[in-house]
């Protein structure tokens, strides 16, 4: 099928690519956003939980750290350690431990003495060996201040993992130490977190060593997962929770999908509403379109419909004017031709009229009227004679022979015309009524009273291809100053009495028209005794 | 066509920046508050320091701070309280505020403080160099004074139960207090004890100053704590007193005590976090921010009722 590009299709494809960028556009962007949005919201909430995890587990470290301090500040403490009532201090930190159930055990430990009192029920004064108190001492060494240290209980049969606070108890050298298990504070405050299977939870200390975790961790590669991390301000511990990416990337997708979806359906909406309102649009179009077609076809009845004030509207109004002023031009041709009828018509009852005078002239005897009437009617003929502008130099001179007559009719005995024409040049080719003009002013203008009767010769010959014509008389010639006037440009002339010019300016024009500058006409005069016109023509034989 | 080129053109451009855009997604980063304030209160055991952490708290949030806060166990032992102090200090803090048990022992960490660059703040105890947050004491006790004045017939005896002797707050509160009635007044000043600001102490101590001054007509109280432990011992007398905590406000309106002097913790504790954050931010601070200090009477009761968060 071919397809035509016409303003319909042309206007809704312009419309739809416009379309189809801006939607693809808008979805970019509103898919840009949304799943940027989705993303820091999911972050954000993220950090919200471990934020959380991380505050309560903050608090735990601080209350473990202040009960230590108390325990560290308490008078009968004080005053059992220097009484040595051992197992006393035993019972009170065994309500000290009650009271702070994060707390896993809590120690006394006296170095020099190497007496460890511990809140346990079974066992709970205790001597140690060397090896055990210089251990234990060199473990709580290293802590102080706010910092729990992350360390193993060596003293436990078990040796679990624990976080330890110590304070020293002034002028006893007696250290209270409070013990939190490793396990006691995952499962209080980062289990929660982890719970689920793609999540792992981890607690770092401040070098960045992982102290608490939900699994293991060093197996994993961390671009597959998105991380919250929360920097305990008390403890100067971290907790770090990462999300499996797959878990909302599959949401993402989701999204993906669902904007893919938005934009085919917004598509097609948009395809269809820009089909129908281009249809709409170019209907006036269209109409006019086929209007113009039809009166192509020569049907000018037919009339564009105007619709609304726009360019269109404009362009059938203007269409249906130029169809009117068609119509009305067409009427004032035929008029003209009709006019141009009857003009033909008068010429011919004018002819057969004077037809009528000649024969009856003849009829009563009287030849010589009937000759000037039968050439008086030829040279109306002649000039009245529409076809053709050019004939032979022949039907010219004899033309010219015929108004020749006529005018010794008119002015008898006044002038004589002698013809000496060169058989070569009577067939060729010459604008009619060429010669006439200028044999009338020689007729008219060359006798004098001095020299009343002029003789006149024409004359032709060819050569170089040209064909010359020349009238000359022997008159009174033409002064210089109407020469020159003559050969000025037919606008630049003024009127003149008795040589008018039009006639002579005439035919100059008329052979400039037809042969540009090949064709002219030369005028001589000596103002006293003779005339002489020529004319150039290029010389054309008709066969 | 020259539009339809520049058209063209500008969507284009448009989806280029789309795509630009969208390579460059930003990672999922938040903000983490990265100023941390240490804050040590002298306890928690009252309304009052309850709502000044609350108010901390809310402004830390507003200006994306984290807070430490530690109290002692109550308002007398400073060897604990110095204790925090210095563990605090060397626990990676930005700015302090403290609100000292015991203004004869504050030199100590707040040299240490100096030796370590931190800003020190006090709150509601006057540090002596230290930038100062919390009520106007003095005028505290001259807004007592004159509230008795106002009350009280001329030539009346009235008495002050002051809190410690080592707290400026207290002192200044019950010098406030006496100055203003001895200059204005023909009121006289039976006498003036000061107590732990604790309920027991202040009620054995209002037992004993009825004993000795009978004539008593009207008793200054510098806590609300105190005033709950006076007015379980002196009935029919004027009682002013000063905080603004939930169990006083009720008193008043059981017309158990005559007036408080408000003071808002959270308000408190609100200004002292814009005040530190200011000076964090290069901002110049003054030594002395004080909070606005109203009388609570009964027809005005509900409206600090109101305010607290509990």
């Amino acid at each position: 099928m071919k397809i035509v590009w016409n303003m319909r299709l042309k206007m809704f494809l312009a419309a739809l690519v416009i379309n189809v960028l801006a939607i693809i556009f808008a979805m970019l962007l509103f898919y840009h956003y949304s799943a940027e949005y989705f993303y820091s919201e999911y972050a954000n909430s993220l950090y919200e939980r471990v934020y959380i995890g991380a505050k309560n587990a903050d608090a735990g470290f601080q209350k473990i750290y202040r009960a230590n301090l108390d325990i560290s500040f308490d008078d009968d403490i004080k005053t059992s350690l220097a009484s040595q009532n051992y197992p006393k201090i035993a019972s009170k930190l065994k309500t000290y431990r009650e009271k702070n159930p994060l707390a896993d055990d809590i120690y006394i430990f006296m170095p020099d003495k190497k007496i460890l009192i511990r809140s346990e029920e079974y066992n709970s004064v205790q001597k140690l060996d060397d090896k055990d108190s210089v251990a234990w001492q060199n473990i709580i060494d290293n802590q102080s201040g706010m910092r729990p240290i992350f360390a193993e209980n060596i003293l436990n049969p078990a040796e679990k993992k624990i976080f330890l606070y110590k304070a020293e108890i002034s002028g006893e050298n007696a250290f209270v130490t409070t013990q939190i298990s490793e396990r006691g504070l995952y499962y209080n405050f980062i289990d929660d977190l982890g719970s689920d299977n793609s999540n792992i939870a981890l607690m770092f200390d401040a070098a960045g060593n992982i102290i608490s975790q939900s699994r293991a961790y060093s197996t994993l590669n961390k671009k597959d997962f998105i991380s919250a991390e929360v920097e305990m301000p008390f403890s100067h511990f971290k907790i770090t929770l990462l999300v499996n990416r797959k878990k909302i990337e599959s949401k993402i997708i989701f999204m993906q999908i669902l904007s893919v979806l938005g934009v085919i359906f917004i598509l097609i909406l948009s395809t269809f509403l820009i089909y129908v309102l281009s249809a709409k649009l170019n209907e006036p179009v269209e109409n006019l379109a086929q209007i113009m077609q039809d009166v192509g076809h020569g049907n000018f009845s037919l009339r564009a419909k105007v619709e609304g004030n726009d360019e269109i509207g404009y362009l059938a109004e203007r269409f249906n004017h130029m169809l009117d002023n068609l119509e009305n031009e067409k009427i004032l041709k035929r008029q003209a031709e009709l006019n141009a009828l009857q003009y033909q018509i008068r010429p011919h009852f004018i002819y057969n009229t004077l037809n009528s005078i000649r024969f009856a002239a003849m009829i009563q005897g009287a030849k010589n009227i009937g000759e000037l009437l039968a050439n008086f009617i030829e040279l109306l003929q002649v000039s009245t004679n529409r076809e053709g502008e050019f004939g032979t130099l022949a039907e010219e001179i004899s033309t010219l022979k015929k108004y020749v007559a006529l005018q010794e009719f008119r002015l008898m005995n006044s002038f004589a015309v002698d013809f000496n024409l060169a058989e070569e040049t009577l067939s060729c080719r010459v604008p009619r009524l060429i010669l006439q003009p200028f044999v009338e002013n020689s007729i008219l203008h060359a006798p004098s009273p001095e020299k009343t009767f002029c003789r006149i010769i024409i004359s032709s010959e060819i050569s170089n291809g040209k064909l010359i014509i020349s009238i000359l008389d022997d008159g009174k010639g033409i002064s210089p100053e109407i020469l020159e006037n003559l050969s000025a440009k037919p606008s630049d002339k003024k009127a003149h009495g008795g040589f008018s010019g039009i006639g002579v300016s005439n035919i100059k024009e008329r052979l400039k028209l037809y042969y540009g500058d090949s064709g002219e006409v030369l005028c001589e005069s000596d103002g006293k005794t003779y005339t002489k016109i020529s004319i150039y023509l290029p010389a054309e034989v008709i066969k | 066509m020259t539009k339809f080129i520049a058209l063209f053109y500008g969507i284009l451009a448009m989806l280029l920046i789309a795509v630009i855009s969208y390579s460059m997604q930003k990672s999922e980063e938040k903000f983490i508050p990265s100023r941390t304030i240490g804050v040590v209160l002298k306890a928690m055991d009252s309304e009052h320091w309850l709502s000044v952490r609350s108010g901390m708290i809310q402004a830390a949030q507003q200006n994306n701070m984290r807070l430490i806060v530690i109290t002692a166990e109550n308002e007398t032992v400073f060897a604990e309280q110095n204790k925090i102090i210095s563990d605090l200090l060397d626990n990676g803090i930005d700015a302090l505020i403290v609100s000292p048990t015991n203004i004869n022992h504050t030199q100590e960490f707040v040299d240490a403080a100096r030796e370590k660059n931190i800003p020190v703040f006090s709150i509601d105890e006057e540090i002596a160099g230290i930038a100062y947050v919390g009520s106007n004491n003095y005028a505290i006790g001259e807004k007592a004074a004159e509230f008795m004045i106002k009350n009280l017939p001329e030539g009346a005896e009235v008495s002050v139960i002051s809190g410690s002797a080592n707290q400026n707050a207290h002192i200044h509160r019950t010098l406030g207090f006496v100055n203003y009635i001895e200059k204005n007044s023909s009121l006289r000043i039976g006498k003036t004890m000061a107590a732990e600001t604790q309920y027991r102490q202040a009620m054995t101590q209002a037992e004993k100053l009825l004993r000795e001054r009978p004539n008593t007509q009207g008793i200054f109280v510098t806590s609300a704590i105190m005033t709950l432990g006076v007015i379980e011992v002196a009935d029919n007398l004027m009682i002013v007193g000063v905080d603004t905590q939930n169990d006083a406000i009720m008193a008043i309106k059981n017309g158990k005590i005559n007036t408080l002097i408000s003071q808002d913790g959270h308000e408190s504790g609100k200004l002292a976090i814009e005040v530190v954050a200011a000076h964090l931010n290069k901002q110049p601070v003054e030594k002395y921010n004080f909070i606005s200090n109203e009388l609570i009477t009964a027809e005005n009761a509900e409206e600090f009722l109101l305010q607290e968060d509990f």
